[in-house]
């Protein structure tokens, strides 16, 4: 193996020890440098992880044979995981019903019906994520389908570009926190409590969220119109005839797509990542009955699903190898010297301290990361504390509850630049002309509405609580 | 000095959370921590935090980890008969089970296997009967399981198909999820204190016994030999005496947990626990052999491991049964 | 010159026909999986492991054979706002240093690690995890070392290009280098 031989000086001494305990830690600030370069970010998560394993088996810390376990990582965690293989399935049902004119069909007619509402069109965009939330349990697969949909007609509709951005961003992400979610469930085995106590937990806050962005969303279109432009008094069809046919063509497609996905779950025929699947034969039939299933669009939808496809995969590839170094280099070791070093010991402290590493670590990690890092290691510290006087008066509640603070922690994770991932699924679909900076800009207040929603959701634990209390799940 | 201290990676399959296999896992890191006056590292990894959980025996193979807190059943792919090592259907009680593997010559043929790959492996743990499955209905006899579609896993899956039911794939985020909508009728998973970690409970309220398919369940430390060869004497005796402790500690905590948690959700949540009948319970059996023969056909060297499991009951059973007891002997 | 651009270009080609043909596999794994689903609904005895394993094969066939691909069309996502302002060429230089020191080394290390990984799985005819399941493991191990290598080529398509840009005095058009942010059509 390649690493020093020769027994150092003593100033070098410190110097390396030095080195090899911060190596993560440096690992880690060095791609918030790189990643400005403009290289692609898969690429240059990669690179970094193959640069610093060769740093630490210089220091005697990284076994270099280790790094073939990237394949293994890659092939086990991301190309044979069954959930994940759903994704190209809600791309793909997403591109057909957008090729084929169906969603713009459904977006218009829920436009028509939000007529009398200021900033209307965005305000049918947060209503149909919140809807293709439910089904949509994947991460990313909401919130391309809806950029694949929606952006390029609000943009058409002279909406500000961000203003556009971020209400597809925020209205796609909340396909994460409302049930059926797959990250609810892995954020379960992790806390070890259970899926339906979350599922339940989680339906509140995610409606405070939805409405939190709506009334975000109309103040701007009452305060600067500029943004959000009023639809023309003689918008939409003029007769009575003519709005019924609008209203019948953009609302069939949208109903029989809810009840084959939504309904396929629901009546228990498929499971949530199956649901996809059931999804694309049904925009198929959709576009068929609208005789609009031709070839041209049947290429150009593969083609777009597959080159997002691509790219999300890629960025597995690179993100998988870059997480994988740094925990090897002790990544969770320095996380836990950080909590001593600052002293923490009550539990509002504790609670603290945990939501705001938890956001610290969206900027750069993928949820999946943050919760294999941080929920074993700090849930079972929580557990210990007594919360009954803040939960109603029992401690039963009391992981359900950190547990949606965490959902809801980490699904602002997905849209903090430079790194979220729903930021990524953006601009991959976004028409050109969009930047990179013009989707980062467009986060902010979206990321300050969800900082608001968890302080609520902090503040006043029922939201979380009651459901799981009605069903009787906790005490 | 810091140069003294021996570090090794461990991936565990079971998130230190879960109860009895999790758990054991970092118990048993923290033992060797003691044992060794804090000389000794194996430091726990959640599963996935290194290498996916199925992963183990190509990443130990390979030397890019050390260790691994796994179970020989999860390496089937690869070999087939090394289901045998972590349990096998309608097999004994720990006592004769741990005879064959210790004692009776199993562990060497799993030696063999693990050698070919550079691997060394000592049992790490075992657990008691798991249950034999959550049902969202009632199911009155075997019969009536035909055409049900259940989460099944391993040679039990192979027992279940037999019998009629469709088994799926689901991976273990979707479980929860495909019973409480009734995509599946039934799941089996683990033993009570586990299960309701999952939240079976509150969706299926039938709950069958025995667990015929895993009558008691032994996991291994997997480790690559290269750095086994490596350890000192002192620390190879750690690890062996830790883990000898490890695995009586286990089965007993697991053993003894059972009942209270049953109780528990009978009482707060409704569930029925059930026992299949004595007919039942044939039936199943007779398809168990049948799948055994089948494999056999297939895979020499599971027929190899199958035939000498099947000869070690043969002869225990001269002592087995001389000492079996019915629960009691006073009438009702 | 002319003959490192038409290496690159005809990478690029077979990347893309390759793309292309695997794309329809999106159709193929929709119907597999809404068959599945239906016939379990009415009942079908159908060996459902191993189809619901199928399902995943597919999908990681396509992205296989798709990664490479974004690539030479300048796909993956990058955040470019320090490079605004700077010219063509210096951002050339950028991608050349990437690929030489990040891209290439990580994919190439990856895919070769993956080559030992199919060659185990062969020798020991591996089949899946669950008994019941799909046997021969090697083929879609294989392919998904395919796709490793496959991103390999693409990156050596855009190596060359850019090489071909920064030292072989032509101009981008004859180049047809697409670097920067993501201009692709969508
Ligand atoms: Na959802
Ligand atoms: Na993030």
């Amino acid at each position: 193996m390649w690493r020093r031989t020769s027994s150092p000086a003593k100033g070098e001494t410190i110097v390396i020890d030095w080195l090899t305990d911060y190596l993560s830690l440096i690992m880690f600030v060095s791609m918030f440098f790189f990643i400005f370069l403009g290289y692609p970010v898969a690429f240059i998560m990669g690179g970094l992880a193959l640069a610093f394993a060769l740093a630490g088996a210089y220091l005697g810390v990284f076994n270099l044979v280790s790094l073939s376990d990237i394949v293994l990582r890659m092939w086990a965690g991301v190309a044979a995981d069954p959930v994940l293989a759903s994704i190209p399935m809600f791309i793909f049902m997403g591109a057909i019903l957008e090729r084929s004119g169906s969603a713009k069909d459904m977006l218009s007619a829920t436009e028509l019906l939000m007529k009398w509402c200021p900033g209307a069109l965005a305000v049918s965009v947060m209503v149909m994520g919140t809807i293709l939330a439910a089904p949509i349990g994947v991460v990313g697969a909401a919130v391309i389908t809806l950029s694949v949909i929606a952006l390029p007609q609000m943009m058409a509709a002279g909406y500000n570009k961000q203003l556009a951005i971020g209400t597809i961003a925020s209205a796609g992400t909340l396909g994460i926190l409302i049930p059926p979610a797959i990250m609810l469930v892995v954020m379960a085995e992790m806390l070890a409590t259970s899926a339906g106590n979350l599922f339940l937990g989680a339906i509140m806050p995610g409606f405070v969220l939805s409405g939190l962005y709506t009334v975000y969303i109309i103040a701007v279109a009452i305060l600067k119109p500029g943004m959000a432009p009023k639809m023309p008094a003689d918008f939409g069809p003029q007769t009575r005839t003519e709005f019924w046919r609008a209203l019948w063509r953009g609302l069939f497609p949208m109903t029989a797509l809810l009840v084959v996905v939504l309904g396929s779950i629901f009546a228990g025929w498929a499971t949530p990542t199956e649901s996809g699947a059931v999804g694309v034969l049904g925009s198929m039939l959709i576009a068929a009955l609208n005789k609009r299933m031709t070839m041209r669009m049947m290429t150009e939808s593969i083609f777009q699903s597959c080159r997002a496809n691509g790219l999300v995969f890629m960025i597995f590839l690179g993100a998988t190898g870059f997480s994988y170094v740094f925990r090897v280099l002790g990544g969770d070791d320095v996380m836990i010297s950080t909590l001593q070093y600052f002293g923490i010991t009550t539990k509002w402290e504790m609670l603290t301290f945990i939501m705001v590493l938890i956001f610290l670590l969206g900027f750069p990690f993928e949820w999946i990361e943050i919760c294999l890092i941080v929920l074993p290691i700090f849930g079972p510290i929580l557990m210990k504390f007594d919360f009954s006087d803040h939960l109603g008066g029992s401690n039963t509640g009391l992981m359900t509850w950190f547990g949606t603070l965490v959902a809801v922690n980490l699904q602002t994770a997905f849209m903090t630049p430079p790194f979220g991932a729903t930021l990524f699924y953006m601009k991959g679909t976004a028409p050109p002309g969009v930047t990179m900076k013009d989707v980062y800009q467009a986060m902010y207040p979206f990321v300050g509405l969800q900082v608001l929603g968890l302080l609520l959701c902090i503040w006043f634990p029922e939201i979380s609580l009651w459901l799981p209390r009605l069903a009787g799940f906790i005490d | 000095q810091a140069q003294d201290k021996v570090r090794w990676k461990m991936q565990s399959t079971f998130g230190s959370q879960l109860p009895h296999i999790g758990t054991s896992a970092v118990r048993f890191s923290k033992n060797v921590d003691r044992l060794s006056a804090g000389k000794f590292e194996i430091k726990f990894y959640e599963p996935g935090a290194l290498i996916p959980p199925l992963e183990c025996f190509d990443a130990v193979s390979k030397g890019s980890i050390e260790s691994c807190w796994t179970t020989p059943g999860y390496h089937t792919g690869k070999y087939p008969a090394l289901a045998f090592f972590t349990t096998v259907p309608f097999g004994p009680p720990i006592g004769e089970f741990l005879g064959w593997k210790w004692f009776g010559g199993g562990n060497k043929l799993r030696d063999e296997i693990y050698a070919k790959h550079g691997l060394v492996a000592i049992d790490s743990f075992a657990i008691a009967p798991e249950t034999s499955g959550w049902f969202r209905n009632e199911v009155k006899s075997v019969a009536e399981l035909k055409g049900m579609k259940m989460r099944f896993f391993g040679l039990g899956a192979q027992v279940m198909q037999k019998l009629g039911v469709s088994t799926q794939l689901l991976a273990a985020a979707d479980i929860y999820q495909a019973l409480e909508r009734g995509v599946i009728d039934a799941t089996e998973f683990s033993m009570p204190t586990m299960d309701t970690r999952l939240g079976f409970h509150q969706i299926a309220k039938y709950n069958y016994f025995p667990g015929w398919h895993q009558q008691v369940s032994v996991s291994e430390l997997l480790m690559n030999k290269a750095a086994w060869d490596k350890l000192s004497d002192q620390n190879k005796a750690i690890i062996e005496i830790a883990l000898g402790e490890s695995t009586m500690h286990t089965y007993v905590e697991s053993d003894h947990s059972q009942f209270a948690a049953m109780a528990e959700y009978q009482a707060k949540n409704g569930v029925k626990v059930k026992r299949w009948s004595d007919e039942d319970l044939a039936a199943f059996e007779k398809a168990w052999m049948e799948v055994l023969a089948e494999e056999s056909a297939k895979d020499p060297l599971f027929k190899k491991v199958a035939d000498h499991y099947l000869d070690y009951r043969k002869k225990f059973s001269v002592w087995g049964a001389s000492q079996t007891m019915k629960p009691t002997y006073l009438s009702k | 010159m002319n003959a490192v651009l038409k290496l690159a270009e005809a990478l690029r080609r077979m990347l893309e026909w390759i793309a292309l043909a695997s794309g329809w596999l999106l159709v193929v794994m929709a119907c597999v999986t809404t068959f599945d689903v239906v016939a379990r609904k009415f009942g079908l005895q159908l060996p459902y492991t191993k189809l619901q394993e199928l399902e995943w094969h597919f999908h990681a066939v396509i992205f296989s054979m798709w990664m490479g691909y974004c690539y030479t069309i300048n796909a993956h996502p990058r955040v470019d706002s320090f490079l605004e302002g700077k010219s063509y060429r210096a951002r050339a230089w950028v991608e050349l240093f990437g690929c030489l020191l990040l891209a290439l080394p990580y994919v190439t290390l990856v895919a070769y690690f993956s080559l030992d990984y199919v060659a185990n799985s062969y020798a020991l005819n591996e089949q899946s995890d669950s008994t019941v399941g799909l046997t021969h493991r090697w083929v879609i191990k294989g392919i998904f070392a395919l796709g490793l290598w496959l991103v390999v080529l693409g990156i050596l398509s855009v190596l060359l290009r850019v090489i071909v840009f920064l030292f072989g005095q032509k101009s981008n058009e004859e180049v047809n280098l697409q670097i920067g942010h993501v201009e692709a059509d969508v």
